[in-house]
């Protein structure tokens, strides 16, 4: 009782109810909801996934998450979902689309770029 | 006089005497008519005005001095002392002023130290004057500390209480001392560049310098990291956030240059790529400190952002790149010499680790600002997280991991590759039976994460053979044991970030008093919760025993903290570190609930990241003791 009686009176301060005590999944579906829950942005926080939030956001992300999870959905169908839903700015990882091609080959070019620029300095200077 | 007017003055006097100083640039003359001018009084005078301003300030925050805009808005008369200093640099403005000391701080050991070429040394001076010549500009007319108050109050706004905490009191000087010293690195350049002094000389002076700035950025990220680890209450110690890869770039940059320096120093060669990367290790620390001040990036560091004020940082860099690369740009067909590299050498190997850093450094610039320009061009927003900089980083880390091995041990001019590969192959086996021994004994691993792990052991292995082997008089101040220190830092560094990131477990709880919390071997009892009182804010703080069959071994009592000034709520982590792992919990408190969401990590080897952050450190220091000692 002491407990509750010093919740209430910090009430005010926090926000971040959590409401799906109930809601039961599997050890296979709890690693995937956990595996989604770090991949997708809490919209209202500063750099954070919705696996390290509480805020309400995150909460509601999660409780949809689980839902679709136990309604049968892979992760590739509710990460679409999602982005649908909010943008592609939720979730953590670019996509590999057209518009980030350059993101994701960027590294490799550069690394063989360098690669060659330096042989060739070496060869330069051995002539 | 009020004590603000004091500090305008002592500001619009060193603006002026850095200018006098900097015109030297233009008019390399020591007179203007019948006015001398004398270089060492004018360096001594910006230093002694910028100190006396920055002591100023703080005096102004200890004393809650609430006539001061500044103080009003950072400060509280019931913040703990501590806090009171801290909230003087905690800010924009006071942070401004402190870079400014900083630059004119290092401006001035320059002016002491021995160097007999006085035309260079005017010339490195005087560019270090124009950059404080910018700074004090900036600062006077968009970010003045010391502006009065419009409306008298008694009592301040207070300091943000995620930032009422001992290690980011000194975080940020430190990290500025790191981000400032690359500022001298570029006078050197200038100044070396107009006097036609790039050679192994040059280098030699430059040296520790680029040491010193290295040894403060590595213990800035390091304490940022550690501060995040603790503080934010996520667990993780490195979240790829937009601010903290802005510290990492000009650390990879300035670890490239470094070593580059070496080179130089000991065959005379590379000169123009030392001269680049020392006007880009400089234009990314800028980089870095407009992105935090601009705000423009999403990160959890924004807490002093203000458009107008990147705006000049951006205008100022171009200035100083201008400047460079103009100069960069007449000198460079004379400053090359040419030498022969051998492919197997260890210049070569310092060669690919340029290579490899600033590779590593393109991907981190990439995910950092490709958001930026997606959302510009295309007016699409996505998010690069942790996921992209692991895949995108770590072909380029195998690589780099190999050539820190067999880099080290070659020698100067021309080795074999055979002899290299020989002499590493019986630690390398070693560390491959352990590796293995390991991932069938205690726990599955992947291939990358043997290869990776394996990798890690070999460096440090051969790192410590090589640090004894080179190291016989068993000196401290020894370039090569701060070469060994720093390199077994770096692979304990990777080999503890792996072993954290696949063994750490993870659980959250919605505990109530007397319940029984388990997570792999580890038995929790939720004991009480009580009420508590700080010195600036209310607590609830819960209280764990760790279990061993009934008998309590260790105690946690993670905290919800409210504060008033400014309202605020914050979870306070409690940690138990111990030798193989850390212990870590943090709880809150759910609306309308009879329980408190418990998150418990186990997190293996934290220690040890700190611990070869520690070493990296202690290898820069071990081996700037040396070069001072060289210089003199």
């Amino acid at each position: 009782m002491k407990t509750r009686s010093l919740i209430i009176i910090i009430f005010l301060f926090i926000f971040s109810p959590v409401a799906f005590a109930e809601l039961k999944l599997t050890k296979e579906q709890d690693s995937r909801a956990t595996e989604l829950f770090k991949e997708t942005r809490c919209l209202v926080c500063q750099s954070q996934t919705i696996y390290d939030s509480n805020s309400e956001m995150a909460t509601d992300l999660k409780l949809y998450i689980i839902e679709q999870i136990i309604a049968g959905k892979s992760n590739y169908e509710i990460e679409n979902q999602l982005v649908k839903n909010y943008g592609e700015w939720i979730l953590m990882t670019p996509a590999f689309s057209q518009s980030n091609y350059f993101l994701w080959f960027g590294p490799f070019i550069i690394l063989l770029l360098g690669a060659i620029m330096m042989l060739r300095y070496i060869l330069k200077n051995n002539e | 006089m009020s004590l603000g007017n004091l500090g305008n003055i002592l500001m619009l006097t060193c603006l002026l005497a850095s200018l006098i100083q900097a015109l030297y640039l233009i008019y390399p003359h020591t007179s203007f008519g019948k006015i001398n001018i004398n270089y060492r009084v004018l360096t001594r005078i910006i230093f002694i005005t910028c100190l006396a301003s920055f002591l100023l300030l703080i005096y102004l925050f200890l004393e809650s001095n609430f006539n001061y805009q500044l103080v009003v808005n950072n400060s509280h008369s019931e913040k703990p002392l501590i806090y009171k200093i801290a909230g003087a640099w905690g800010n924009h403005e006071g942070s401004l002023l402190l870079w400014i000391l900083v630059l004119s701080f290092f401006n001035f050991v320059f002016l002491e130290t021995k160097i007999k070429n006085t035309e260079f040394k005017k010339y490195v001076i005087s560019f270090q004057s124009l950059m404080i010549f910018g700074f004090t500009l900036f600062l006077l007319l968009t970010s003045n500390p010391f502006l009065a108050t419009e409306n008298i109050t008694n009592e301040g706004l207070g300091l943000n209480p995620i930032l009422q905490d001992l290690l980011l009191a000194i975080h940020p000087p430190i990290l500025y001392v790191g981000y400032v010293g690359y500022s001298i690195v570029l006078s050197f350049a200038v100044g070396g560049m107009i006097t036609n002094k790039i050679d192994q000389e040059w280098a030699r002076w430059l040296h520790p310098w680029v040491i010193v700035s290295w040894i403060f950025l590595t213990a800035g990220i390091g304490l940022g990291s550690f501060w995040a680890y603790y503080e934010l209450g996520w667990g993780g110690y490195w979240f790829w956030d937009p601010v903290e890869n802005a510290s990492l770039m000009p650390w990879l940059a300035g670890t490239a240059l470094f070593h580059c320096v070496i080179i130089l120093e000991k065959k005379n060669i590379l000169q123009s790529w030392v001269i680049l990367l020392s006007i880009l290790t400089f234009s990314l620390s800028l980089i870095g400190t407009f992105l935090v001040r601009s705000g423009i990036l999403n990160s959890v560091h924004t807490f002093a952002s203000d458009p107008s004020r990147g705006l000049f940082i951006l205008v100022f860099l171009a200035i100083i790149l201008i400047i460079s690369f103009t100069l960069y740009a007449i000198k460079a067909p004379t400053l090359d010499k040419k030498s022969k590299i051998n492919i197997v050498s260890k210049e070569a190997g310092i060669l690919a680790n340029n290579w490899l850093l600033l590779s590593s450094l393109f991907v981190v610039f990439l995910g950092t600002l490709y958001p930026l320009a997606v959302d510009l061009f295309l007016q699409k927003s996505i998010s690069v997280g942790p996921n992209y900089y692991v895949l995108s980083l770590m072909p380029i880390l195998l690589l780099l991991l190999l050539i820190m091995i067999v880099g080290p041990v070659s020698k100067w001019q021309n080795d074999k590759l055979t002899n290299i590969l020989f002499s590493i192959s019986k630690l390398f086996i070693l560390s491959l039976a352990i590796i293995f021994a390991f991932s069938i004994y205690f726990s599955e691993l992947k291939l990358t994460q043997i290869t990776l792990l394996t990798l890690c052991l070999t460096l440090m292995l051969v790192s410590i053979k090589n640090g004894i082997r080179t190291n016989r008089n068993y000196s401290i101040i020894s370039p090569s044991l701060g070469k060994s220190l720093a390199h077994i830092g770096f692979g304990l560094l990777i080999l503890s970030v792996i072993a954290n990131t696949t063994f750490a477990t993870e659980k959250i709880f919605q505990a109530q008093v007397d319940d029984l919390l388990v997570i792999d071997n580890y038995k929790f009892k939720f004991d009480k919760v009580n009420q508590t009182k700080g010195k600036n804010f209310n607590a609830v703080t819960a209280t764990f025993s760790l279990l061993d069959n009934k008998t309590v071994i260790e105690t946690f009592k993670p905290e919800i903290r409210i504060y008033s000034n400014p309202p605020t709520v914050t979870s306070e982590t409690s940690i138990v570190r111990k030798f193989l792992a850390d212990i870590y919990i943090v709880m809150n408190i759910p609306e309308n609930a009879d329980f408190v969401n418990v998150r418990i990590h186990i997190k293996p080897m934290m220690s040890f990241i700190w611990l070869s952050i520690i070493l990296m450190v202690l290898g820069g220091i071990s081996s700037i003791f040396f070069r001072i000692k060289l210089i003199k």
